[in-house]
């Protein structure tokens, strides 16, 4: 179905382009949500309310960016909103984490299997606008152009974000800990 | 360039960052004969392939059937609009009148040869847009 198509059956209500719109969006917002929530139902529930809310209000979509960066950009507001309202911070807590150049050991730790849960763990340890970085480009892999378009951040700043927040997620990663995996494991 | 790539640098080409094509150039020169920045450039290249396996989502959702519930009220199927109806009128009253005008008018009207299969097939065509339209309404309802 083309773009334009799914727009109009979006704005008469079709059954099959409102099917055909979840069908295509819904896993990449659920990524989204849930990377940044860390609840599975939270997430189910916030990806529910966001296609909800890109199909009553597609008339206000006006095409200057791709359906898919709309619906994303919907998808960081309510994520954003959620956290705020839990107040779970959005903002970057870590200023001064060193920068470790010891990069054999990080790609030693992603190899192991077992070392996963903490890898997910120390990622959830990453402020919101990085890990939502992180996911927007690696996970997603949406184009710097798209991740413009989402976070209204300028191509230059999302560089020197994704950036730094790669390296907080390698720096993290270099100070695990093993009592911190059996930690993860009897919780 | 003789000096090495710094880590943004590193970053930045490995991960298709670099918008400037002349800097592409260049970085991709220096690469192509530093054996250390080439090792980092792979390296952060597993890195990302890394984050990418390791923090990837399986678990899979479908949440079509719960959007489309909560639809279920707004949308009201409509059969025949009015729309459609007001047209049709036009039509059929167009047709009425054309097919009686040479009785009345006692001038040489240019004779339409068959009109009777003429004006049969618009018809057909007008039922054959109901049926489908009802065909639609009946899947929308179910």
């Amino acid at each position: 179905m083309e773009e334009t198509d799914l727009i109009k059956g979006l704005q008469n209500k079709s059954h099959s382009a409102i099917n055909y719109f979840v069908q295509l969006h819904q896993q990449f917002v659920f990524v989204l949500c849930v990377k940044m929530i860390h609840q599975r139902e939270v997430a189910e529930e916030i990806t529910q309310d966001v296609l909800i809310k890109c199909i009553k209000n597609i008339n206000s979509f006006e095409g200057k960016s791709k359906l898919k960066t709309w619906v994303y950009s919907i998808a960081h507001h309510e994520v954003l909103n959620y956290l705020r309202k839990n107040k779970i911070p959005t903002t970057e807590l870590m200023e001064s984490i060193p920068i470790v150049d010891n990069e054999k050991n990080i790609l030693d730790t992603f190899a192991d299997k077992d070392m996963k849960l903490m890898i997910e763990h120390f990622f959830n340890q990453l402020p919101a606008d990085q890990k939502e970085l992180l996911i927007l480009f690696y996970l997603n892999e949406l184009s710097l152009k798209e991740i413009e378009a989402v976070t209204a951040l300028s191509a230059a700043n999302i560089r020197v974000k994704l950036f730094r927040a790669r390296e907080n997620f390698k720096s993290l990663l270099s100070e695990k800990d093993i009592t911190l995996l059996n930690q993860i494991r009897y919780e | 360039m003789n000096k090495h790539l710094n880590d943004i640098e590193i970053f930045k080409i490995s991960n298709q960052l670099l918008d400037d094509a002349t800097q592409l150039v260049v970085f991709n020169q220096h690469l192509a004969t530093c054996e250390t920045c080439q090792l980092k450039v792979n390296e952060e290249k597993s890195f990302s392939k890394a984050i990418q396996s390791n923090l990837a989502v399986n678990d899979k959702i479908d949440v079509s059937e719960k959007v489309l519930s909560h639809f279920q009220t707004e949308i009201k199927p409509v059969f025949i609009d009015l729309k459609w109806t007001i047209y049709t009128s036009i039509i059929v009253a167009v047709i009425y009148m054309l097919s009686t005008i040479p009785n009345f008018i006692d001038v040489a009207f240019p004779k339409i040869e068959n009109l009777n299969i003429f004006i049969s097939a618009v018809f057909l065509i007008l039922m054959v847009d109901v049926v489908v339209k009802y065909i639609r309404f009946k899947k929308m309802v179910h």
